[in-house]
């Protein structure tokens, strides 16, 4: 009996074991590519990356992560120069360049227009691997028909807010596959007080920003549509919620909040509507669900279209309607 | 439909006219308990003309009138056999009663004990296991469990390591209909999937469909697993427990009035949480903060049943289990109660009547629940002990059933025994149902499912029907509808199977059957967690629907005593749910916890499943077991999983084997043995890490462009990484010893005797590696988590 127990308590010991390397898949660095093409755009951006095998060595100290609304995200280091990235339409390419500042390859519209209806195809190749991709920019940009755009009061814990209402329509096109999704942003100008602790000096500037719209309603946030099932009628978009711009404060001097003189000026609302292709959406879609917040979630992949590697290249065409204030 | 019934029952009314016919009927027992038998073959040796007890040991056998006398043999698996000469010249009501073979002193070991044909039934893709042989075979810690048995068997799978939830033919575990006392059981499982809810000591019957499902059984896709309690010995008290390293359970069972009526009581709980609460308490004896965890589950089951007269019977039965998982915290700042409770409970009134000779009616009403349960509720105070802050939290997911079916069993001559009847039950679900609440920030959080209420029920008729000698088939028809508020399905469900006797005692089997599933299980883990929801068929979410097709080969040996088979099969799945990607019962926090409901989580798609099972069984002797083997494929195609591409499940498996054996050594010495191994699951694996860029994530406000990215794992295909295989190896050895009034066994055993470590699950992790240059490097790896390493275990039963 003792030798038993000896034996099963040796056994203990070792349940967790790790998986020699030898057994594990073979996994190699790929490229990434992810880029979005509208006529509307006056710059074509192509964000080129690559993979970092899980089971590797790596040193630590090469990302920076921070965790913004659920969303993990690596703010440094994701720079890929070096890279040749042609984007090639039906009848003119162009080879984009790399730019550090925004950390994409780029092209101005003016010498590579993108066109609505065609296929372009975009091909990555760093010398020693090559990733390919194709879309179809969707040659319509579908009008916005009707919208509401009203405020409310909201309580809140502190003082009460304000929050902008929006809703618009828009009819879907008949006897074809669409997706569509939804944007909406107010353009706000505002003031920027730079405090400077050597003079006590304050120095107030004005600013543009475009603050977005949030959507809810009763199926959870939703702004990506397809109109499978619902071919040809007219689409409506749930609740956009935003909060009217306050004056913000830019901390205190002599105990006394430090604000602006001149008050946040709206420059109007802008209501976007995108009419995607298939890759588009389903994408925009998979990432949502990949998102690793939840550890007893399903693992999710996410939706690629690039042959030779990860990614997206989507088409989009936008329109855009302007409520002046 | 009522009309077709009546003709079809004067078509075989008008077949006992032209020729003088009698009927032979009566009920099979069981010597000294009185225990109904069901099962049980009534034949005449050297014929075709021949039936099989029901499920309350009835039978009826109309044969033509014999001029010279006849040997009638009634023979069941672990009872001996009786032969009676009967004269045919009348009707006759003949009660037998059968000597169960553990009863009797000396071991007879005779060529074949019993006659027990498999390739003399019309049914196929069946497992009967007797529940002595349960008993026997090496089990988890010493607890016997019926569904772990099972899992040994061909065809029928284990999920992962230590988990009774049974996959059959490719389906989960929630395809399976279990039913105890002809109450349905949602949720089979004690100590999160561990154990089996099925005390092993209560239960007189075990019987597991695989394919080739009769007309009266329906409401699930892959398999019908019908368990019936014990009745309650009728002669004298007797008594039955063990002690084991888990739980400790005790049986009464005896005799109310005389011959009249008798009852069963049986109870089994876990003690570690008695056991461990002195030592937690004498550890903490000198803290301030007191912590209480503990963990029990336990089960009753009873049953009582009454003779009303020789034709009317009544049975109560009941089963209760819960399970409970708390921690209680006690320090100066606040008072802390948490815990999780899940359990279910059955309740099923049953009346049996004979309408004469031929015709058998069962009425039963039925109660069946399931609830889950979260409750947390925590008390901030100040120093004097007053109430600063108060916070609870109440989860509850339930099912509830109310249901009501008769059968009627219908002998009209010794070619064919119909069956027919419904069942009608009343389904009410509360999904899930939160409330959180703060004592001071008033405003509660309450998201309450309104509870769904549908009505679900079934119609059959079926005939076990021998046109000639060599072929015995049983076709029929089930009708099952499911009603919710604003929609109603109806789905026909036809069942044929027969077996085409090739050579003596070898026969062909085909089989078809089509199933249709109402209630579905949302399961995250593929652990029998409570968590996972059953949920009704709605408008939205249409009810699974499953094709199978089988086609066999039964071949019956008698020396030795074995019985072969080997089956094929094909089956298709039609609107299986799963969760969607990125999916979890569990929406904490996230863009949308307190809109979604669980019909916006899932998602339909289907499955195929095929393979070949193999087995060589040999049921009784002092050598007895049998050998599983099991080739199978399944798939499955969702739009919305993977890209709409076909993948493997996480439980397809490609080889299945299981050995057991039980080796009488002496007259007081059994030793068993278990041998299984099965190919690895298919599982998601992160391959590498990348970020992903959106165009201009909408919250990101302030921005015009915004290359921020997010980082997610590249998983490859869905499932497309295989676990290692698993095995294990397990012995058991009892030592009986039978004293004056009472035997008592003491069972040793070893769980994974060669010390496997069998995966359980697989995580990353990262290890350090110091370098020279004074960065520390890292390196993920892949940590393959086991569960049980060998396991000793010893237990203690007894008998009276």
């Amino acid at each position: 009996m003792l030798w038993v127990l000896t034996l099963g308590l040796y056994a203990c010991e070792s349940l967790v074991t790790t998986i020699p390397d030898s057994k594990l898949p073979k996994v190699e660095s790929q490229l990434t590519l992810f880029g979005f093409l509208s006529p509307q755009d006056t710059l074509i951006r192509i964000k080129v990356g690559q993979t970092r095998p899980i089971l590797s060595e790596y040193t630590t100290g090469d990302s920076l992560y921070y965790v913004l609304d659920g969303d993990t995200l690596q703010g440094v280091d994701d720079s890929f120069p070096g890279a040749t990235v042609v984007l090639a339409g039906p009848e003119s390419r162009i080879t984009l360049k790399y730019d550090p500042i925004e950390r994409v390859y780029s092209a101005s519209t003016k010498t590579f227009p993108i066109r609505g209806g065609q296929k372009y195809t975009l091909t990555v190749t760093d010398g020693k691997r090559t990733a390919t991709a194709n879309c179809t920019v969707p040659s319509e940009s579908i009008p916005i028909l009707d919208y509401t755009l009203d405020t409310t009061i909201t309580p809140t814990l502190s003082r009460p807010d304000t929050t902008l209402l929006l809703t618009y329509t828009w009819q879907d096109l008949p006897g074809k596959s669409n997706y569509y999704r939804i944007k909406a942003y107010e353009k706000v100008e505002y003031s920027i007080v730079d405090f400077n602790p050597n003079t006590n000096n304050l120095n107030e500037r004005r600013t543009v920003g475009l603050f977005n719209f949030n959507w809810s309603g009763a199926g959870g946030r939703r702004d990506y549509f397809s109109d499978e099932k619902l071919d040809g009628t007219t689409f409506s978009t749930p609740l956009g919620r935003k909060d009217l711009q306050r004056t913000q404060t830019f901390g205190f001097l002599d105990g006394k909040p430090i604000e602006p003189k001149e008050k946040p000026k709206s420059l109007g609302v802008y209501l976007v509507l995108l009419n995607t292709d298939f890759n588009y959406y389903q994408f925009h879609l998979s990432v949502r669900q990949a998102r690793r917040d939840n550890p007893f979630a399903e693992p999710a992949l996410v939706y690629s279209n690039v042959s030779g590697g990860l990614g997206i290249l989507a088409g989009l065409n936008q329109s855009i309607r302007l409520v002046k204030p | 439909m009522p009309r077709l019934f009546t003709l079809y029952l004067l078509f075989f009314a008008s077949l006992t006219f032209g020729q003088s016919r009698y009927t032979l009927s009566g009920f099979v027992r069981e010597a000294g308990s009185q225990e109904f038998l069901p099962g049980v073959n009534v034949y005449l040796p050297g014929s075709n003309l021949g039936t099989v007890t029901n499920s309350y040991g009835f039978y009826s056998l109309t044969l033509p009138a014999q001029s010279d006398s006849v040997s009638v043999t009634y023979s069941f698996v672990g009872y001996q056999k009786v032969e009676r000469r009967l004269l045919i010249t009348q009707n006759i009501e003949l009660n037998v009663l059968l000597t169960n073979v553990n009863q009797l002193d000396e071991l007879t070991v005779s060529a074949r004990r019993q006659e027990d044909y498999v390739s003399r039934s019309a049914q196929m893709s069946q497992i009967e296991i007797p529940i002595q042989q349960i008993k026997k075979v090496p089990a988890f810690f010493g607890e016997k469990d019926v569904l772990k048995v099972l899992q040994l068997m061909p065809g029928v799978q284990k999920g992962t390591e230590g988990q009774t939830g049974l996959y059959v033919r490719g389906g989960g575990p929630d395809q399976n209909l279990i039913i105890l006392d002809d109450a349905v059981v949602y949720n089979a499982s004690h100590l999160f999937g561990f154990f089996s809810i099925f005390n092993s000591d209560a239960l007189k019957s075990v019987e597991l469909t695989k394919g080739g499902f009769p007309a009266r059984y329906g409401g699930r896709l892959s398999s019908v697993l019908d368990m019936n309690m014990k009745e309650g010995s009728k002669d004298k008290l007797h008594g039955e427990g063990g002690i084991g390293l888990i739980a400790t359970r005790m049986t009464l069972e005896g005799p109310l009035a005389k011959g009249k009526s008798s009852f069963l009581i049986s109870g089994r709980r876990t003690y570690i949480d008695v056991l461990a609460a002195p030592l937690i308490a004498s550890q903490q004896q000198n803290d301030i903060n007191k912590v209480k965890p503990g963990y029990y589950f336990y089960d009753l089951n009873a049953k009582l049943n009454y003779e009303l007269s020789p034709k009317d019977k009544l049975y109560v039965s009941g089963y209760f289990g819960r399970d409970r998982f708390y921690a209680n915290e006690t320090t100066p700042e606040l008072d802390s109660d948490n815990g999780l409770n899940w359990g279910n409970a059955t309740a099923t009134l049953r009346w049996n009547h004979l309408f004469g000779q031929k015709l058998f009616a069962n009425t039963s009403l039925i109660a069946s629940n399931f609830n889950f349960g979260v409750a947390s509720a925590t008390r901030n105070k100040d120093q004097e002990g007053q109430t600063t802050r108060e916070f609870s939290l109440n989860y509850n997911s339930q099912i509830r059933d109310f249901g009501i079916k008769t059968d009627f069993d219908y002998y009209p001559d010794s070619r064919h025994a119909i069956k027919f009847g419904y069942q009608l039950t009343f389904h009410r679900f509360t999904p899930s149902a939160l409330v959180i609440e703060w004592g001071f920030l008033g405003q509660p959080i309450e998201r309450s499912v309104t509870p769904v209420n549908s009505l679900e029920s079934g119609f059959y008729l079926e005939d076990t029907w021998q046109p000639v000698p060599a072929l015995k088939m049983n076709a029929g028809l089930r009708l099952s509808t499911f009603s919710t508020l604003s929609k109603n399905y109806v789905r026909p469900e036809p069942r044929f199977s027969a077996a085409l006797r090739l050579a003596q005692d070898f026969s062909l089997k085909a089989s078809f059957a089509q199933m249709n599933q109402y209630v579905h299980l949302l399961s995250n883990t593929g652990l029998g967690l409570p968590t996972d929801l059953w949920v009704p068929t709605t408008d939205l979410v249409a009810p699974q629907q499953s094709r199978q097709v089988a086609l066999g080969l039964a071949k019956d040996l008698d020396n030795p005593a074995l019985t072969l088979t080997l089956e094929g099969y094909y089956k298709n799945m039609n609107n299986i749910l799963n969760y969607k990607e990125g999916a979890s019962f569990l929406s904490l926090g996230g863009e949308n916890a307190n809109e979604l409901t669980w019909e916006d989580n899932v998602t339909s798609g289907r499955g195929w499943s095929y393979g070949v099972e193999f087995l060589m069984q040999k049921k009784t002797g002092r050598f007895s077991g049998w050998v599983g083997y099991t080739l199978s494929w399944t798939q499955w195609q969702f739009p919305e999983l993977n890209f709409g591409q076909i993948f493997y499940p996480r439980y397809d498996r490609r080889h299945d084997i299981s050995l057991v054996g039980i080796i009488e050594l002496t007259k007081n010495i059994t030793l068993s043995g278990t041998w299984v191994y099965g190919t690895g699951n298919a599982l998601t694996l992160p391959l590498a890490t990348f970020n992903v860029y959106r165009d201009n994530a909408s919250y990101f406000q302030n921005q015009q462009l915004n290359w921020n990215g997010s980082t997610v794992d590249q998983y490859g295909e869905k499932n497309s990484f295989r676990a290692e295989p698993y095995h294990r190896l397990d012995f058991a050895m009892q030592f009986l010893k039978k004293k004056k009034h009472h035997e008592r066994t003491w069972e040793l055993g070893v769980y994974n005797a060669y010390n496997r470590r069998n995966p359980f699950f697989y995580d990353l992790a990262t290890e350090p590696i110091e370098q020279t240059s004074g960065t520390v490097t890292s390196k993920t790896v892949l940590k393959r988590y086991s569960l049980f390493p060998f396991l000793p275990s010893v237990s203690y039963n007894f008998k009276f």
